[in-house]
């Protein structure tokens, strides 16, 4: 029994992998060391407890080109503000015109309540609505 | 001429293979290096909970590409011998051609 126990216990250590912790990026600052002198391997071998993958090149998906600085996203390109600008004074004249409760002066003169202006408000009100639902109707899939 | 590198050389080289093929930065990413003698090494990369493993090419390749990203080596001029040893754990040599 004692022997099976044993045998299993070696066999255990074999075949699970060794495994380092988990570890995260230390910043780049590789303490990489140079020698003149190096051995080379073909193959898999193992040389005094010591594994060697033997020497390989990347692969051809390791292009020439770095990648490093192509991780950050694009900025966004950057655009006029001039027709947001206008597209927000414009919104605000229409709405300061058209929730005015009580009329409008002009050079003088006192305008009164509007129903004909009531109705073309009302109007411009469900136009804007209908566009509004029509851009985001429009977006499903 | 022979680059060594140490375990964490090799983590680094994971975490930005890793983060440039997920599109984010070798901080966010936790490497996991493994060998086994049957089938030889392998990593875990760990990216926001994310799992990518990693096969030996792939550990080939990151070792290029940090080396190429970090100190501007021609990746067509290296050559990545994996090693692994009980005291060092795994580490690299790399001949430059």
């Amino acid at each position: 029994m004692k022997k099976l126990i044993l045998a299993f216990m070696l066999l255990l250590s074999l075949v699970v992998p060794s495994m380092t912790e988990a570890r995260s990026f230390s910043g780049g600052h590789s303490s990489i060391s140079h020698s003149s002198s190096f051995s080379t391997h073909s193959s898999t071998v193992n040389s005094g407890g010591t594994y060697h993958s033997g020497y390989k090149s990347p692969s051809s998906n390791v292009s020439r080109s770095s990648s490093y600085h192509n991780n950050a996203p694009a900025p966004a390109p950057k655009r006029s503000s001039f027709w947001s600008h206008a597209a927000a004074f414009g919104a605000g004249t229409l709405l300061g015109s058209m929730f005015h409760p009580f009329g409008y002066h002009s050079y003088g003169h006192s305008y009164g309540f509007s129903f004909i202006g009531l109705l073309f408000d009302i109007l411009i009100i469900a136009i804007i609505i209908w566009v509004i639902k029509r851009i985001f109707t429009g977006r499903r899939y | 001429m022979e680059i060594l590198f140490n375990e964490q050389d090799l983590i680094d080289s994971v975490c930005v293979y890793v983060a440039a093929k997920e599109y984010t930065n070798p901080e966010s990413v936790e490497a996991d290096l493994m060998f086994n003698p049957s089938f030889g090494f392998s990593a875990e990369a760990n990216i926001r909970g994310r799992i990518r493993n990693l096969t030996e090419q792939d550990l080939i390749d990151a070792v290029a590409v940090y080396l190429r990203d970090y100190h501007h080596f021609n990746p067509d001029h290296l050559l990545v011998d994996l090693r692994f040893a009980e005291r060092e754990g795994i580490t690299a040599s790399i001949q430059v051609r």
